[in-house]
């Protein structure tokens, strides 16, 4: 099924996508060695890469065990926005009540960054899991509502009647109307809300993380001074950010709005 | 009661629309769309609504599927008043209005599942309709990877093949070009023998109006009202160009053609005001 033409036009826009950021890594490796900067402040990549790479070594795979729990994290917290966000977002994208009541709070909750309630969170129920998951809540629940309730409102009205004409009722108009309807939104939402979600994490990590996540382990290395080993945090959140997006969102969005053709292929 | 009158009562009034009157308003402002239509359209007939665009023959159409209430009189649709949208009345819209997340098929079969068809019987049924309109091969195609005909073909077949008791059709052809357009009357004149449905048509093209109807009634330009109504009693389908059709196309442009005047006159004098038409 896969042709041969499509594999090296697979291959065209992997070495597109790469190239740039091989070279800006080639150019930080020759300012990093021409040691300008002592290079424990300033290490090379090759350097940042052979530590992180290290971490990853038995017998303590440190750094498995702080991506382990900075995903476990986000997961929860990001279930919670799906979970809550979506609901709420289709309340108000269906119903004006809905709307007008949660509009006010929304706008009064938005321009507060999530990462200052993590000190009174911590007050109220301490360091751990539990504070990071509330952070991520807080951050990744605006994307999903405001794009949601976006999404149902934009489902063209002569969608619901065509379906009411063909015998749907509310249930019907629901499930196989709105809500499909609504997918390019509903994703975008979502996934703005795992890379808001994912960003907030660190921080919190940083503050009320007491053992493991990613936010900690490049907090930690301060303390020692390893340089190399917050360079390697730092990059692999992007790594991981990078895989959720592309591979997580990228893949569901191919098999629906993309296949439907809502949504511009590029 | 006069003799014509009984004759024509033995038949069954499947449309009937009494007084319906309709004014939109957004709080400032009001536009009177409908002034008063009453008509009937009797069991199995073809009928066409025709008028200037802007004149409310669309919105007259959506008052008949239960979108829009009317502001006063009513619309009775097999002896009941007509509320709200119901499974009772198949719609075809000018903008094909597909479920863009269905394949052909699914789309075609959505009104039989909703009616609690077995999936089996529904894809049955519903491919014998891809055949009907002449997509065989399509069936497994999404919405958006067909041409405009296409696209309409699917959605005059996922209104015939639930079986509705009457269609509605707004435009079905005014986003298509000449050609296709030609060949959508024609297979369409087909499937309206085969079926003969009670059906009401909204075009303001005469053509559409002259290949497809057994009976043409001809709006005024806003505020609407029936003034006309022509009877084609020729068999379908038909050509048009043909002679005996010059006749007809000259007793429905003599009014016509002054309505159409007096909306673009209207259109020239209010450029800002809108009709209740959706497009």
């Amino acid at each position: 099924m896969i042709k041969k033409s499509e594999i090296v036009d697979a291959g065209k826009r992997t070495i597109q996508f790469l190239f740039p950021i091989f070279l800006v890594l080639v150019i930080w490796e020759i300012v990093a060695r021409a040691n300008i900067v002592p290079s424990f402040l300033f290490p090379a990549p090759s350097a940042v890469f052979e530590r992180a790479i290290r971490l990853m070594q038995p017998p303590n795979y440190l750094f498995f065990h702080h991506a382990y729990k900075s995903m476990y994290r986000l997961a929860a917290g990001f279930g919670l926005c799906a979970g809550i966000g979506i609901p709420i977002g289709i309340a108000m994208g269906m119903r004006s009540t809905a709307y007008k009541f949660f509009t006010p709070l929304l706008s009064v909750m938005l321009p507060i960054p999530s990462i200052a309630w993590a000190p009174i969170v911590i007050l109220w129920i301490g360091l751990g899991d539990l504070t990071c998951i509330i952070v991520v809540f807080l951050t990744g629940i605006f994307p999903v509502v405001y794009n949601v309730s976006t999404g149902v409102r934009s489902v063209s009205q002569v969608n619901i009647w065509a379906a009411q004409s063909m015998g749907a009722g509310t249930r019907d108009v629901f499930l196989k109307v709105l809500l499909p309807g609504a997918l390019p939104y509903i994703l975008a939402g979502l996934k703005l809300s795992a890379g808001g979600g994912w960003r907030a994490l660190v921080a919190a990590e940083m503050l009320s993380a007491t053992a493991y996540g990613l936010g900690y382990m490049i907090f930690e290395a301060r303390t020692f001074f390893a340089v190399d080993t917050m360079f390697a945090g730092v990059m692999s959140l992007s790594v991981f950010g990078f895989l959720l997006e592309r591979f997580l969102f990228g893949e569901i969005e191919n098999r629906t709005v993309k296949k439907w053709g809502m949504l511009k292929q590029f | 009661m006069g003799n014509a009158e009984t004759v024509l009562n033995k038949r069954r009034c499947t449309i009937e629309a009494q007084k319906v009157k309709k004014i939109f308003s957004d709080g400032k402002k009001e536009v009177l769309a409908i002034e008063d239509i009453t008509l009937k359209v009797y069991e199995k007939e073809f009928a066409v609504l025709i008028g200037p665009s802007g004149c409310g023959k669309s919105t007259f159409l959506y008052i008949v599927a239960g979108f829009y209430k009317p502001t006063s009189g009513k619309v009775i649709v097999n002896g009941k008043e007509v509320k709200k949208p119901g499974r009772d009345r198949g719609i075809v819209f000018q903008e094909y209005v597909l479920f863009p997340w269905m394949t052909v098929i699914d789309n075609i079969a959505f009104g039989l599942r909703l009616g609690k068809t077995s999936k089996e019987e529904a894809l049955k049924i519903a491919k014998k309709y891809v055949d009907l309109v002449g997509l065989t091969g399509f069936e497994n195609a999404f919405p958006h990877t067909l041409s405009g005909g296409m696209k309409q073909r699917v959605a005059i077949a996922r209104a015939f093949a639930y079986n509705p008791e009457v269609m509605l059709m707004d435009e079905p052809f005014g986003s298509l070009d000449a050609q296709t357009r030609k060949y959508m009357i024609r297979d369409l004149s087909e499937i309206i023998e085969k079926t003969a449905k009670t059906t009401l048509f909204v075009t303001h093209s005469v053509e559409e109006a002259m290949s497809l109807a057994d009976k043409i009634f001809i709006l005024s330009a806003r505020p609407s009202k029936v003034i006309k109504t022509v009877e084609i009693k020729e068999e379908r389908p038909r050509d048009v160009t043909d002679p005996k059709f010059l006749e007809i196309k000259k007793e429905i442009m003599e009014v016509l053609g002054k309505e159409v005047m007096k909306m673009k006159k209207m259109e020239e004098e209010i450029p800002t005001e809108e009709g209740g038409e959706f497009k």
